[in-house]
């Protein structure tokens, strides 16, 4: 059985665990509304403000004018999701994280050892709130697509048990945007077909599918029937790491794509550190908001676990495709592949001022020991260099 | 324009001058090379803007003076499928015709004026190097280049210039490779540029252009360009820009350990430790203990090797990690008979070969702490 574990609310929640003046006051993780701002994340009291992550931070401000405005700490939430990640690893050693918030384990193998996958779910989501203060939601089913359409269900602090032997009927009658790969172009496809919950898609034949919507709807079909045989990876096995974030609202601004970009970075960089790899392939991943979607990599002249190289690559790489203005984005994505274990470092004869790795080895060693607050990078989402935090 | 060639040897022009002819380009008249048939020589002229090359062609009779752009690639083949010894080369109507035999090829060109101007050697100042020992030199530092590096000017060799002897240096920051050479100055009081990066690529093209007959090769050094004559060829590069490092500096200067060896058994023992290394574990460990130098290597899911081979050495034992590639490429370029010593401070410190004949190659060892 694969679990699925979502962080409610992330890095709102750590923000307001942190700061307890903070706590049940409308909140929103992002940049300045003065510069071009976004909205990081935000926590339940603002939500019903109708205030989401990805919007601008002055838009979400004339929704909610007493919102508090905090400036993002990606380093501090990094730090609490390794620690979530730290209890993950005792019940099983198969964690695949999807990004800082999210990560599918899969208990199959310690089920004699724990008890059910159920009892897992439970434990893991007793010992997050009892040891870090922290809620998750829950996804339990026999692969990964139905855990994580599980795990959103029942938001915020919510468990939800997909039964391997109704499967369809918990499929059934939801609408078919839940599926990967259903959005608005696909879903009005389907809307205008009648096809409006998944039970229905389910109805349609495989051929007509593949005719309407080529390889995916091969997939489509695979989905409807509750069908995905993807594996959980973990980070030291995997051939390649990314993060990606769907943006709730279309992006068109190239500043902050970069911002984001440069969140994504850090996010891959330290998860190559923490696992003593090194990737030699940068890619990033843009879809548009017409879905289609480019990749674009290099292969770097030797194996990196450095942010400040992968972040070189990385803002190139976005820059050669950002060549239309007025162009809007959905998804964002970073990786790293062509991975290699690193035993063996060679050394230099000249010191390469573009060589961070001291400053990056020496600034995990100090979020590892003391936490983050001293050490920071000078851009963050949306917030220029020299903001600093803020409130409101 | 009309002349009549020696096919073989205008073949030979051809490989020579398509050395610098770029296969992509912006500029689609830098796939055509040059032929200029004035004052009784015939001269194949090719440039990537960046290396230009000028090749006199031997055994050209100029019936009528001219010149003419030609496709490269489709010259290149003609001449490799014609059979005759004779080839005949005329311009007329803006069409180049090219005869052998019983064939004949018809080829649209361009206009000859539109091709960049490839400088010819006429410089009074100049370096003087004899062929032999300046092929050598190439060979002994051009595979230490880092093409790629955007910090410092490692895409080339440096020349450091002096009146009777020249150092060429080159590095990619894990290795660094230096030898000295001889030479005399023609003409020169102060040297306009005394130490140039000359690029890769224009070393590499002296090194094949320079035959045995050529005895002396003159290189003439301006701000930014340097001038190469090798006998009939003269090469045109572009010097690259930026700050080469102090290499003096990273030459370990007094190493507690010298050990002396000789090229081929060490280079067999270096290949056959190489053997069982993979990308992921690259390192082969050099142990260095009384009587004995041992090179352990492993690599998961392949297995591990032992070589050993008997070395004049006494003291305590030392070990250092190496990737074997370093030392590889610098012991191919050696003679296998000739000696040469290995010194070193710790495992943990750059290594420095040196032969008998001015050559000094330093390696720094892999590590494993990080």
């Amino acid at each position: 059985m694969i679990l699925h574990v979502d962080m409610d609310a992330f890095y709102a929640s750590v923000e307001e665990r942190d700061r307890p003046e903070l706590a049940g006051k409308p909140l929103i993780v992002g940049g300045s509304p003065e510069g071009r701002g976004v909205v990081a994340a935000a926590n339940y009291a603002v939500r019903k403000f109708g205030v989401h992550s990805a919007m601008p931070t002055a838009t979400a401000l004339k929704r909610c004018p007493h919102a508090i405005v905090v400036r993002p700490r990606m380093d501090r939430y990094a730090d609490v999701s390794a620690a979530i990640r730290d209890l993950f690893i005792k019940y099983t050693p198969l964690v695949e994280p999807l990004s800082l918030d999210e990560a599918f384990l899969d208990v199959t193998g310690s089920e004699g050892l724990f008890g059910s996958a159920v009892e897992i779910a439970h434990k893991l989501k007793r010992e997050i709130r009892e040891s870090l203060k922290l809620v998750a939601s829950v996804g339990v089913a026999p692969n990964k697509f139905l855990a994580k359409i599980a795990s959103d269900l029942d938001k915020p602090d919510g468990l939800v048990v997909v039964d391997p032997d109704r499967v369809q009927e918990f499929l059934a009658p939801l609408p078919v945007r839940r599926l990967w790969g259903v959005g608005r172009v696909t879903g009005r496809v389907l809307e205008q077909l009648g096809v409006g919950t998944i039970g229905q898609l389910r109805q349609m034949p495989l051929d007509e599918l593949r005719q309407r919507f080529g390889k995916s709807g091969e997939h489509l079909w695979e989905l409807a029937h509750g069908i995905d045989d993807r594996a959980v990876i973990p980070d030291h096995e995997a051939k390649s790491i990314s993060h990606e974030t769907t943006f709730p609202a279309d992006i068109e601004d190239p500043e902050v794509l970069r911002a984001c970009l440069l969140g994504l970075t850090e996010q891959v960089a330290r998860r190559l550190r923490q696992q003593s790899l090194r990737g030699r392939v940068v890619q990033i991943k843009l879809r548009f908001a017409d879905f289609r979607t480019i990749t674009r990599s290099k292969k770097l002249p030797q194996p990196t676990d450095s942010t400040e190289l992968l972040w070189q690559t990385a803002s190139k790489l976005l820059a050669t495709s950002l060549t239309d203005t007025h162009v809007s984005f959905r998804l964002l994505g970073m990786g790293v592949s062509d991975i290699e274990h690193v035993r063996l470092s060679q050394g230099t004869l000249f010191d390469d001022p573009q060589d961070h790795s001291q400053l990056d080895a020496v600034s995990d060693t100090i979020r590892d020991r003391f936490g983050t607050d001293a050490i920071q990078r000078g851009s963050s989402l949306g917030g220029g260099a020299g903001s600093k935090k803020e409130t409101r | 324009m009309r002349i009549q060639c020696h096919r073989p040897s205008l073949a030979t022009a051809f490989q020579v001058v398509s050395g610098v002819v770029p296969s992509r380009t912006p500029r689609e008249i830098l796939k055509n090379v040059k032929l200029q048939a004035i004052d009784g020589k015939a001269v194949l002229i090719g440039t990537d803007q960046e290396v230009g090359i000028r090749y006199e062609i031997p055994g050209v009779e100029i019936e009528s003076p001219g010149e003419t752009l030609l496709p490269t690639n489709r010259l290149i083949s003609i001449l490799r499928e014609l059979q005759d010894e004779g080839v005949n080369i005329e311009v007329s109507d803006g069409r180049v015709m090219v005869r052998s035999g019983q064939s004949e090829f018809g080829l649209s060109a361009e206009d000859p004026a539109e091709f960049p101007e490839v400088a010819a050697f006429d410089a009074e100042q100049y370096h003087v190097v004899t062929g032999e020992a300046i092929q050598a030199g190439i060979r002994r530092t051009s595979f230490a280049t880092d093409v790629e590096s955007t910090r410092y000017a490692m895409g080339g060799i440096l020349l450091e210039l002096k009146s009777d002897s020249v150092a060429l240096a080159a590095t990619d920051s894990r290795r660094l490779a230096v030898c000295h050479l001889a030479c005399r100055s023609h003409g020169i009081e102060e040297p306009a540029n005394p130490s140039p990066v000359i690029p890769a690529k224009a070393m590499t093209l002296i090194e094949r252009s320079i035959s045995d007959e050529i005895e002396e090769v003159l290189i003439a050094v301006h701000a930014n360009d340097v001038l190469i004559k090798c006998g009939n060829t003269t090469i045109y590069s572009r010097l690259v820009e930026g700050r080469f490092p102090k290499y003096a500096d990273v030459i370990p200067k007094d190493p507690k350990v010298t050990v002396d060896l000789v090229v081929a058994p060490f280079y067999s023992a270096v290949r056959q430790a190489q053997i069982v290394t993979n990308e992921e574990s690259r390192g082969v460990d050099f142990v260095f203990s009384n009587g004995l130098l041992t090179l352990n290597s492993q690599a998961a899911d392949i297995g591990q090797s032992k070589v050993e081979l008997p070395i004049s050495y006494d003291g305590d034992e030392l070990a250092i990690t190496f990737d074997p590639r370093y030392v590889a490429e610098f012991l191919r370029v050696l003679d296998s008979e000739k000696p040469l010593t290995l010194s070193l401070i710790d495992g943990e410190s750059a290594a420095v070969f040196r032969t008998d004949d001015a050559y000094t190659y330093v390696v720094m060892p892999l590590s494993r702490d990080r």
